[in-house]
């Protein structure tokens, strides 16, 4: 990775590459790293908004993970992609954070989760929200959307992450595999089961 | 290929994933299959519907929050202007100063505990093998004290025995040639309760709900003097002195076989004096069991001693036992508790079905491992585990050192659990057991990954087992969190503090035992290629 740029970097030449950036971060420089950040926040956020289904916990995973990225980006050698390397800490950290709640949960003489009403309504309080959907989009775009998202709530976390590296993120089977820390072929195992469970939730609403 | 083999493909059909011949043979099953073609159509719908998601925008918050953060935790400029060391950089030192002062605490309490001099290290050796001679006269090599309790005989005239182990408690004295005998009446629950309560388990309020403690009171009615064995023999105190054993020693007199073995004790005497001589420390002293002495191996030797573990044997129904168990634990039953998933294999059904006799240990988080090879019953088999409590994240290790661990075993014993789970069950135990933990895809192809090589070594170590030899068991997954790619290994990065408190949280592991000695057929493994 080319470090001429960089190093003799005058401050007004911002440098474009995610290597440069990467680079800077490595040498611990915060303002490289918040252009890094920035680039990739949305796609972050997006990932973590669809783990967890809501925007205060996706707010709060895609903020620790990257704030630990920074913090270990020192070890982070390029030989996979960054993004593979960001995933895999918000996946590490959903994970963690799904074993905290059980174990609160657990704790606790009542579920964390939101309880569905005998109508089969949610009984969860719906905060107003400028991002809660694309209001250009139609209503029932944003329905589908939502109850797609609400299937995938239910899906083991394990199951989720695949289909959404896989199905969300277009990612190939060894990225994933790479991702999680898994072999390919549990990749596609959990990946058949998570579709098939979805497939049996969402049959006659999609 | 019927509907349930097409099933399997359709997803990696829909991803493109198939070789030309399946996928052709896919393709035909479709065009004369409804149903498995209105299966396909589903979830190509599904697929559709999740890369139509809306892309949700981070908000503008999240940068600067970020900026904010590792800003604040940007290191420090000094006033001469030099940075200030990194809190890691603070860390590290101190970190190994704290542990090299724990690691000298331990070095020594274990000091002095050891024989001091040479005179100590004859009663050491004697002791142990005058520990050896009574272990050899009990009806099972248990290293830990035992007590029997006699029911009366409930099921039609046989006398149903349970037995509760503590293996707590290093060097415990074992009356000899026979366990205690408590009161014919007493339940084992009562043992086990006040040993739960003594581990602090049952210490907590008594609470209906769910997730909440429950403390079993002791029946008032129960023998003073029943009561009183019990707690002793349950005890987690220190054992008797060398002085008092010592003196049973002389009371006991010795044999001519006592005076060959003398003889070699001191020949062992003279290597362990050398041996401590050349640095290898007090833990040569007594009280180890490793090596061939003790049908105990592993490298490095022990590493800890005095683990909280508790044993329960019952020839009696397991679920009973483990009903038992949760409701002291964690009010229900062990199999439903939410965490039980985390079983290796374990389930309701496997404790229902697996055997009739069941093992609770109870050790620390992170330290499971270390405690199978102590388990010295000669029918404990650790393959078959109920992990119960949140399963901590395998503590953090380099690949290097998950290698060097793994390359010091077999290829039998890289196995990982689940799969030696099934395997073993399949090989010499329930075939219908097998079936079960067959039902979950991921184990099924853990099982059929496993080469036929280690398949029939397994044979092999049925019979060790069978001779009180102990393996560790486990794949690299089960060993430690690695990444295939160490320089990019973010595992550091994944740790939340609730992991850094996983070796702080109790796991109960529920063993599962046979009243029986696995019995190898030396046709076994033809049996199996048959099936």
């Amino acid at each position: 990775m080319s470090s001429k740029r960089s190093v003799n970097n005058p401050e007004h030449e911002v440098p474009e590459s995610e290597a440069e950036l990467i680079d800077l971060s490595r040498r611990g420089d915060c303002e490289a790293f918040g252009r890094l950040a920035e680039r990739c926040q949305d796609r972050i956020y997006n990932l973590a908004f669809r783990l967890t289904g809501q925007h205060h916990q996706a707010l709060d995973l895609s903020q620790e993970a990257l704030t630990r990225a920074f913090g270990a980006i020192s070890k982070f050698r390029g030989e996979s992609g960054f993004y593979t390397w960001m995933y895999r800490i918000v996946m590490n950290l959903h994970v963690n954070r799904e074993r905290s709640l059980a174990r609160k949960a657990e704790k606790k003489t009542f579920s964390l989760n939101p309880v569905d009403r005998a109508d089969g309504r949610s009984l969860r309080i719906e905060f107003a929200d400028d991002r809660a959907g694309d209001p250009s989009k139609p209503l029932e775009d944003q329905e589908r959307d939502q109850i797609i998202q609400n299937a995938l709530l239910k899906l083991d976390a394990n199951h989720r992450q695949v289909i959404l590296l896989r199905d969300l993120e277009g990612m190939p089977y060894d990225e994933i595999a790479q991702i999680l820390d898994v072999p390919s072929g549990t990749v596609k195992s959990r990946l058949h089961r998570a579709r098939e469970e979805l497939r049996n939730l969402l049959t006659g609403v999609l | 290929m019927n509907c349930d083999q097409v099933k399997k493909l359709l997803s990696d059909y829909l991803d493109d994933h198939l070789d030309g011949d399946r996928r052709g043979t896919v393709e035909e099953h479709l065009a004369s299959c409804s149903e498995c073609a209105a299966r396909l159509d589903g979830l190509r719908k599904v697929v559709a519907g999740l890369r139509r998601l809306e892309r949700v925008k981070a908000p503008v918050a999240l940068r600067k929050a970020v900026m904010d953060r590792i800003t604040s935790s940007r290191p420090k400029e000094s006033p001469l202007g030099t940075p200030l060391p990194s809190k890691r950089i603070v860390f590290v030192p101190l970190a190994a100063a704290a542990l090299l002062l724990m690691a000298l605490s331990v070095v020594f309490v274990l000091y002095e505990r050891a024989p001091k001099n040479d005179a100590d290290l004859v009663a050491a050796v004697e002791e142990e093998a005058d520990e050896k001679r009574r272990a050899g006269l009990r009806d099972q090599a248990l290293e830990s004290e035992t007590i029997t309790i006699d029911d009366g005989g409930k099921s039609g005239g046989r006398s149903e025995q349970k037995k509760i182990s503590s293996s707590s408690v290093d060097n415990t004295e074992a009356p000899k040639g026979a366990s205690r005998r408590a009161t014919p009446d007493s339940p084992i629950e009562e043992g086990l309760h006040k040993k739960l309560k003594s581990l602090g388990y049952a210490g907590e309020e008594k609470s209906d709900a769910p997730g909440a403690l429950r403390e079993k009171a002791v029946p008032e009615d129960l023998d003073e003097d029943s009561l009183a064995k019990i707690e002793a023999s349950l005890s987690d105190g220190p054992s008797k002195s060398a002085e008092a054993q010592s003196d049973e020693r002389r009371s006991e007199g010795a044999s001519e076989p006592e005076a060959q073995s003398r003889h070699e004790n001191k020949l062992r005497l003279a290597e362990r004096a050398r041996a401590r001589k050349d640095g290898a420390g007090p833990a040569a002293g007594r009280g180890v069991k490793n090596g061939p002495e003790s049908g105990v191996s592993f490298p490095g030797g022990p590493k800890k001693r005095g683990y909280n573990c508790l044993f329960v044997e019952t020839e009696s129904d397991p679920d009973e036992v483990a009903k038992s168990l949760g409701s002291s634990l964690f009010g229900g039953r062990v199999a439903d508790h939410p965490s039980s998933r985390y079983a290796w294999g374990a389930s309701r059904e496997f404790l229902e079905g697996v055997s009739d006799s069941a093992v609770l240990v109870e050790v620390e988080a992170l330290n499971y491992r270390e405690v199978l090879p102590t388990l010295t019953s000669s029918q404990t088999v650790a393959v078959y585990g109920c992990l119960i409590g949140d399963r901590s994240t395998p503590p953090q290790k380099t690949k290097s050192a998950v290698d060097k661990e793994l390359s010091s075993r077999t290829a039998l014993e890289q196995t990982s659990l689940p799969a030696l789970a099934a395997l073993w069950t399949r090989t010499s135990r329930k075939g219908d057991l097998f079936d079960r933990i067959a039902q979950d895809e991921e184990e099924r192809e853990e099982t059929e990954k496993i080469p036929d090589s280690i398949k029939s070594a397994l044979s092999t170590y049925l019979a060790r087992l069978d001779r009180g030899e102990r393996f560790l068991f486990g794949a690299k997954e089960d060993l430690g969190r690695i990444s295939d790619d160490e320089e990019n290994d973010t595992t550091e990065v994944s740790e939340s503090p609730s992991d850094q408190q996983g070796g702080k949280e109790r796991i109960v592991i529920i063993f599962v035992r046979s009243a029986e000695s696995p019995k190898v057929d030396p046709n076994s493994e033809n049996k199996n290629e048959e099936k």
